[in-house]
């Protein structure tokens, strides 16, 4: 039983979730979920350079590692209304795979492998990033019912308090609009 | 290896290759410069999509020129001038259609971003924000031309002298009494007349007063005394002036007249003064 145990536990990705600084969703505060390996880092700092005309979701652009990344607002993207509470913001540099990018290749097997574009972004988090398992007792929830437009989210699921965010983070990327259904 | 001037314009830092900057100015544009209405920008305002109505104290006009595009920006402040590694790269998505457009380069320099701007877009992207947002007029901008308040030495030639001399009846004959100070030193010939007209005669000067007046006068302009304050009747030396009955409005009338010719003779004519009066 214990054997059972562990190897299905062996089976799981680490996860690692990070709160958002919004007010709550049906009673649940909204946390965006990656898999351990998506997180680059977590910038104790970060030096914002604005960027004329973007979009309210783009707060800037940061260099890292000599590469120059969007810092993006997933509050402000899905519409959420910002958290009153006092503020203690980080940035967590995020890789995923431009999934948009492997859809227009989709003839070419070849192709797709060799052409798979790693996108890196910027998010802005606040300072609650908890690395764990996978949460178990979660329920999926469709994202129009939350108010969320469902391209731009891979999944969502609700626990007891919090509910998890799955964003597709290419397509969000790649977006001229925001994210929530309003 | 790139020269770049990294310049401040609102909220917004970026870099002009150097090569492009004709010139600089701090506060506003001398009237000889090639502005005009149309080509004057205001950095801040244009990347912030919002209209400007006059240049900030402190700011800096940046003349810029790349192939067919020559105008002036304006920016907040010059930050710096630093050379660039020649690698660069494009912005990022979801970098906004715009900003793809004036910074088609980027550059990562000591971990600070470096946006590039591309000064042959200015004019287009202003253009297609339209409604003047980031032009700046250009009355706000080129300084009022007041060459008669310049503390220079200036060169007197005889030609001033006949110019008095030969006008020297109308003087004698047509003074105003009364005037304001601050107007007498600028005035179009046009206007001349007018005040002619409405100004009642006082007392004739005669010849030999008038002589060591405008002598006196032109020995003050050459020490640079040009300004209506610093030509004043009373401090004509004592026992310059013998003729008796003479008022100082008449006699300041006169040492204003003599300054004016002693400028007009000094000033070359510029066609564009006349909008400014």
């Amino acid at each position: 039983m214990r054997d059972k145990k562990k190897k299905s536990l062996k089976g799981q990705a680490k996860t690692v979730a990070l709160s958002l600084d919004a007010e709550q969703i049906k009673g649940r505060d909204p946390v965006l979920l990656f898999t351990a390996s998506q997180i680059d880092e977590v910038l104790a700092d970060a030096e914002v350079h604005p960027l004329p005309f973007a979009a309210n979701h783009l707060v800037g652009l940061c260099a890292w590692r000599e590469q120059v990344l969007p810092i993006i607002d997933l509050v402000a993207f899905f519409d959420l209304i910002p958290s009153q509470k006092d503020k203690n913001e980080r940035y967590v540099v995020v890789r995923t795979v431009d999934s948009t990018l492997l859809d227009t290749n989709k003839d070419n097997k070849e192709k797709q492998n060799t052409n798979k574009v790693v996108l890196r972004c910027v998010l802005k988090v606040s300072n609650q990033i908890i690395s764990g398992d996978i949460p178990t007792e979660c329920t999926a929830v469709f994202p129009k019912q939350a108010g969320f437009a469902p391209v731009f989210l891979k999944g969502l699921f609700q626990g007891e308090k919090k509910l998890f965010l799955l964003p597709d983070l290419a397509t969000i990327i790649h977006s001229d609009v925001q994210g929530s259904t309003t | 290896m790139k020269k770049v001037c990294l310049v401040k314009g609102g909220n917004f830092v970026l870099g002009i290759e150097s090569s492009y900057i004709l010139s600089r100015q701090n506060g506003m544009l001398a009237p000889e410069t090639a502005a005009q209405e149309g080509n004057i920008f205001h950095l801040g305002a244009l990347l912030a999509r919002k209209h400007c109505k006059r240049p900030e104290p402190g700011s800096v006009f940046l003349q810029v020129e790349k192939e067919k595009n020559n105008f002036f920006l304006l920016v907040d402040q010059v930050i710096d001038e630093i050379e660039l590694p020649g690698q660069t790269t494009r912005l990022p998505p979801p970098s906004p259609e715009l900003a793809h457009i004036l910074f088609p380069q980027v550059a990562v320099c000591m971990n600070l971003i470096v946006l590039l701007l591309d000064p042959g877009q200015i004019i287009p992207v202003a253009r297609q924000l339209g409604q003047g947002i980031g032009v700046l007029a250009r009355e706000h901008c080129v300084q009022v031309r007041a060459p008669q308040r310049h503390k220079y030495v200036p060169a007197v030639d005889t030609t001033a002298q006949q110019s008095i001399k030969s006008s020297s009846k109308n003087v004698l004959k047509q003074p105003a009494e009364t005037q304001p100070a601050d107007k007498k030193v600028v005035r179009p010939a046009g206007r001349w007349k007018t005040i002619k007209k409405n100004k009642k005669r006082p007392k004739s000067v005669n010849e030999e007063t008038f002589k060591r007046i405008m002598a006196w006068t032109i020995s003050q302009f050459k020490q640079g005394k040009v300004s209506a304050g610093e030509l004043l009747a009373d401090q004509l030396p004592p026992g310059l002036v013998q003729q008796e009955g003479l008022s100082d409005t008449v006699i300041q009338y006169l040492i204003d007249q003599i300054s004016l010719r002693c400028q007009e003779s000094i000033t070359p004519s510029h066609p564009e003064e006349h909008h400014e009066g």
